[in-house]
């Protein structure tokens, strides 16, 4: 019972410490990306003006070579069904696994008479 | 064995079977410019599945009952998720990643759009086939009971069951 009393604060100090810590290291580095020059408006008329050569890590990748690695015109498209492939795949399988158990929560009740055969009722099934 | 419903509004009837083929249209339209518009396999789908909320408005639990077979679009939809592992598999055969194209520019024709096809069907089905379990639940708990105890009163009104 103690040791629970004691647990507790020493998991939130240590979680806060971390925190703090990261949040420290996050602002001391440099911003990855800085948009400050970007005029919005501009980028809206002409999209093709955008200057995406300093793009740097995942991005310039997704953005520079994205026709030559996937051949999809749209980026958004090939980031859901190639670069994220897997991920995409996971959702359909969340699907599959909401999808079973609601039809096993949800099924038709079944009643049995004393011999334990089940009452056919008039409605059909699912 | 006659059953007896009652049949809905007339305008609510038409207003759905006007909407129906729309809202069909619509969806799949999401679905298969998925590759080069805003939307894609998942939000069509759900388009899709619509559908079936409007043959219920139109037509009732009776109508849903008898038009969408819940059994087969399950076992359908688990067959859509197979065969988006299979297309994904391809690009590994030919020395390429997972879920990579292995047809490259210059193609317009690109297995991702395949996979999305497939992942509009999967979900489409998903959703119809949840919507019916829960329609069945709410149709048979409460709205039948009292349509028939209506019925029972006014029986001037009812309408045989082909």
């Amino acid at each position: 019972m103690k040791l629970k009393r004691i647990l507790l604060p020493v998991a939130l100090i240590i979680l806060l410490v971390c925190g703090v810590y990261t949040a420290i290291l996050m602002a001391a580095s440099e911003p990855t990306y800085n948009g400050e020059d970007v005029d919005l408006v501009a980028l809206y008329e002409d999209p093709s003006s955008y200057d995406n050569s300093d793009a740097d890590g995942a991005a310039a990748v997704i953005i520079n070579e994205n026709l030559e690695k996937t051949a999809a015109e749209n980026v958004v498209f090939s980031v859901v069904y190639n670069f994220r492939g897997y991920d995409t795949m996971g959702e359909s399988f969340i699907l599959i696994a909401a999808i079973a158990g609601s039809l096993v929560i949800l099924r038709k009740a079944v009643r049995y008479d004393e011999n334990g055969q089940p009452i056919e009722d008039e409605e059909d099934e699912l | 064995m006659k059953r007896t419903y009652r049949r809905k509004n007339v305008i609510v009837r038409c207003g759905a079977d006007l909407f129906l083929p729309l809202g069909c249209v619509f969806g799949c339209y999401v679905i298969f410019h998925g590759n080069t518009s805003p939307g894609g396999g998942f939000q069509g789908g759900v388009l899709v599945a619509s559908a079936i909320l409007m043959v219920f408005l139109g037509h009732g639990g009776t109508g849903v009952r008898s038009t969408f077979r819940a059994r087969l679009l399950h076992s359908s939809e688990t067959i859509a998720e197979i065969m988006y592992v299979l297309i994904a598999l391809l690009g590994v055969f030919t020395g390429l990643n997972f879920c990579v194209n292995f047809v490259f520019a210059g193609h317009e024709w690109e297995t991702s759009v395949l996979m999305n096809d497939v992942v509009g069907y999967h979900v489409m089905a998903g959703i119809i086939c949840l919507l019916i379990v829960m329609l069945n639940t709410l149709d048979e708990d409460d709205l039948r009971k009292d349509e028939n105890r209506q019925l029972r009163s006014e029986s001037e009104e009812e309408v045989e069951e082909e």
